[in-house]
């Protein structure tokens, strides 16, 4: 198709991750003419497709491994860490990938959205240039632009990743053998997630950042509990540490100066530290969309940016940068843009950190509450207290439960195998308005986790 | 097609088979002479591989085969690894190549030695090796854009032809006369497959086998491995560096490989400009 040719639809989104998908997917379905531009051959999200999907993978054999230990296997019996053939644990990660892709290319073609394999650049506020694999070039105008390009792993000017001896946390997914030894540089999620997958799979890990305490954003409770089951599993966080410069020596160890003239030597570096938009190339500072410092697009409660008629949903609009916030972001979007009621956006929305141990967490937190100077109450359950617990053992698992004076819910932080699943009871006890009640004189099976609920609830009504 | 193998002698000449079905005949029925991985080569490259990869280990081993200590001292000293300090010993080249480097050295040689080596046919020979060298530094190129990895990308383009000095070999050791062309057509046609032979034979990694194999697959069937459309790409990429006859940069804007990759005119741009590199290190290895 000639430069010339100008197309027009109701809305374009550009990126067909778990926002892009959902927005186009509801214009659709309210009658609008779609179209959906993606840069990689596969739908369903470069981040959900090379990172989300992938890294999970891995860690449920990581912890398959390491339940294994747990229940007492002689280590001998157990594949050594150079035996451990990672490319046969992510082969089937092939198949899911082009389970999701089908999946969710034929949930778009049904709808009727019409999807191109290419490339997007604002040349207006109201009009994108579509650049297809051959360089071809298509102009579309539209009533509405969804941005929705997601994020890609940052890489700060003093570490050069080269995806061979220092890695992000994409290349480190495409390893092909596990290497003796890793340095991971930052203590986010990400790098939490990566940092106790690969001590589980017998790496020596050590993880170093400037904060004092990983994942910085959760309960501190669960975060020590984290970093003491790390460590027991052989890995070591090094916290409050500066990382100065990290390089390859050439022959086969990644040096990581940190301050005081130390270095950490491994065989391999991971730098994770956060995510940067995926604006480059869209030209949205050259049509007036402003950009925070950080490279970030700003947006409004119906995710519309500084120009009308232009959004941006997902990852790419920051914070909380979570799939599921994401798809209710795009759906949000295309409310917004028609006109529609756009309900005010929930703060029940969980939050899961594939760790090993996991850790989830929903609504207020004890040491947040504290912040705020907000009075509450706080339950506790390890989930050594219950059978299903001491039966798969959980020893390290804790559920706390956060209540107003009154015994209102207020929030729910859960460390230990299943904490990512478990949390959505708490957070329907948040959005029903429950108090600690609900959970003492309801009955749940035997033996399961969600004792822990009621005895953390039983725990609060003890001490009201 | 093929007549069957059973049903002829391909070792006998005057048989009524074209070439490619006598190289084909030859090769299914095993009597293709894949060789051994050399032994000096190989324990270097286990050492490389090795969890605690110690540097004076490394050089000693080398010590003990000369053939291997001359191409690292050389390798150390050709324009690709320009230093400024002279390099005078086996030590300070290992150290200056690096483990990766020594590993590939290590299996450069013992491709030479076993592989690009066919008497009467050594230009064509040391084409196909240059031509690899080349395709091995795009994979990696390619490999690096796309976050993938790099290292795997490296030993896939290096070794995705060499199915075909292989051939050469057979056709010598068969006494085969072919027409103008025919033995092209002959390699052309078997070299992955031999090169599939040969991957397991040295029970190289799934993914470079997959490389060897299927490099000229369709690269749009959801059924050709993504290694081997990207070690594709990297063919003609190496095509072009090395002006391979027939080869065409604009061509290669419109490579299928393309699409498969998600690679955008700018990314080949890109990869392009690298092209004397490519160009340097193939014909200071090889």
């Amino acid at each position: 198709m000639s430069g010339d040719t100008v197309e027009r639809f109701d809305f374009v989104v550009i990126g067909s991750g778990p926002a892009g998908q959902k927005a186009a997917v509801c214009a659709a379905k309210h009658g609008k003419r779609v179209l959906l531009v993606e840069r990689e051959r596969e739908v369903g999200g470069a981040c959900v497709m090379h990172g989300t999907i992938p890294s999970k993978t891995l860690r449920e054999a990581a912890l398959n491994l390491s339940r294994l230990r747990g229940v007492g296997y002689a280590s001998g019996a157990l594949p050594e860490r150079a035996a451990f053939d990672i490319a046969a644990v992510m082969e089937p990660v092939r198949h899911v990938l082009a389970a999701h892709h089908h999946f969710m290319a034929d949930q778009l073609s049904r709808n009727g959205v019409d999807v191109r394999h290419a490339r997007a650049r604002f040349v207006s506020p109201t009009e994108v240039e579509v650049q297809g694999i051959s360089g071809e070039r298509t102009r579309v105008t539209a009533g509405a632009f969804i941005v929705a390009t997601g994020s890609r792993p940052r890489h700060p000017d003093h570490i050069p990743v080269d995806h061979d001896s220092i890695l992000d946390s994409d290349s480190i997914l495409s390893l092909a053998y596990l290497p003796e030894s890793l340095t991971v540089i930052g203590s986010g999620v990400i790098a939490c997630e990566y940092a106790s997958i690969f001590t589980a799979l017998g790496v020596q890990v050590v993880m170093v950042d400037r904060w004092p305490r990983p994942v910085g954003f959760l309960d501190a409770e669960l975060t020590e509990r984290f970093v003491k089951a790390f460590e027991e599993a052989g890995g070591v966080y090094m916290g409050g540490e500066t990382v100065e410069r990290v390089e390859f020596d050439g022959v086969c160890q990644v040096r990581t100066r940190i301050g005081g003239d130390r270095e950490l030597r491994t065989e391999k570096a991971l730098c994770a530290l956060g995510r940067s938009a995926n604006v480059h190339g869209l030209g949205l500072e050259e049509i007036g969309v402003a950009l925070d410092v950080e490279g970030l697009i700003p947006v409004d409660e119906g995710c519309q940016t500084s120009v009308r008629g232009i959004y941006a949903v997902g990852d790419v609009s920051g914070f909380p940068a979570l799939t599921s916030s994401a798809m209710e972001q795009g759906r949000r979007a295309v409310r917004h843009a028609l006109g529609l009621e756009v309900h005010t956006m929930t703060d029940t929305i969980p939050v899961g950190v594939y760790t090993i141990p996991e850790m989830a967490s929903v609504g207020l937190d004890e040491d947040r509450a504290r912040t705020k100077g907000v009075e509450v109450l706080v339950g506790r359950a390890p989930f050594s207290e219950t059978a299903r617990g001491q039966i798969a053992g959980l020893q390290d698992g804790l559920l706390k439960l956060v209540a107003a004076p009154d015994g209102r819910v207020l929030g729910v932080q859960i460390i230990g195998e299943g904490a990512a699943e478990l949390i959505h009871l708490g957070q329907m006890a948040l959005q029903y308005g429950a108090t600690v009640d609900t959970f003492v004189e309801s009955i749940f099976n035997f033996p399961t986790l969600a004792e822990a609920y009621r005895i953390a609830a039983l725990d609060i009504t003890n001490a009201m | 097609m093929a007549a069957s193998s059973e049903s002829f002698d391909v070792t006998r000449p005057g048989d009524e088979l074209c070439l490619v079905d006598r190289l084909r005949a030859y090769v299914e029925r095993w009597q293709l002479d894949l060789p051994l991985l050399p032994d000096a080569p190989r324990r270097v490259m286990e050492l490389c591989d090795r969890e605690s990869c110690d540097a004076l280990a490394l050089t000693e081993l080398i010590h003990q085969d000369p053939a291997m200590a001359g191409h690292v001292l050389r390798v150390a000293r050709s324009p690709l690894y320009a230093t400024r300090v002279p390099v005078v010993s086996l030590r300070q080249a290992v150290s200056l190549l690096g483990l990766r480097a020594i590993r590939e050295i290590a299996l450069l040689i013992a491709c030479q030695a076993r592989v690009f080596k066919v008497r009467g046919h050594e230009e064509e020979v040391r084409d196909v090796f240059r031509h690899s060298l080349a395709a091995a530094f795009f994979a990696r190129e390619i490999a690096r854009l796309r976050r993938w990895n790099v290292e795997e990308a490296f030993l896939c383009g290096l070794l995705h032809d060499v199915g075909r000095p292989l051939l050469l070999q057979a056709a010598v050791d068969l006494s085969l006369t072919p027409e103008p062309g025919e033995l092209e057509r002959a390699l052309d046609a078997l070299h992955e497959r031999v090169g599939a032979m040969l991957a397991d034979h040295w029970e190289l990694p799934e993914a470079v086998a997959q490389a060897m194999g299927m490099h000229h697959a369709d690269p749009l069937a959801e059924s050709t491995p993504r290694v081997a459309v990207q070690t594709a790409l990297a063919d003609a990429l190496a095509g072009v560096a090395l002006e391979r006859a027939g080869s065409n940069p604009l061509a290669i804007l419109e490579h299928p490989a393309l699409e498969r990759l998600s690679l955008y005119p700018d990314d080949v741009r890109a990869l392009l400009r690298r092209s004397s590199e490519a160009a340097l290190m193939a014909r200071s290895l090889a």
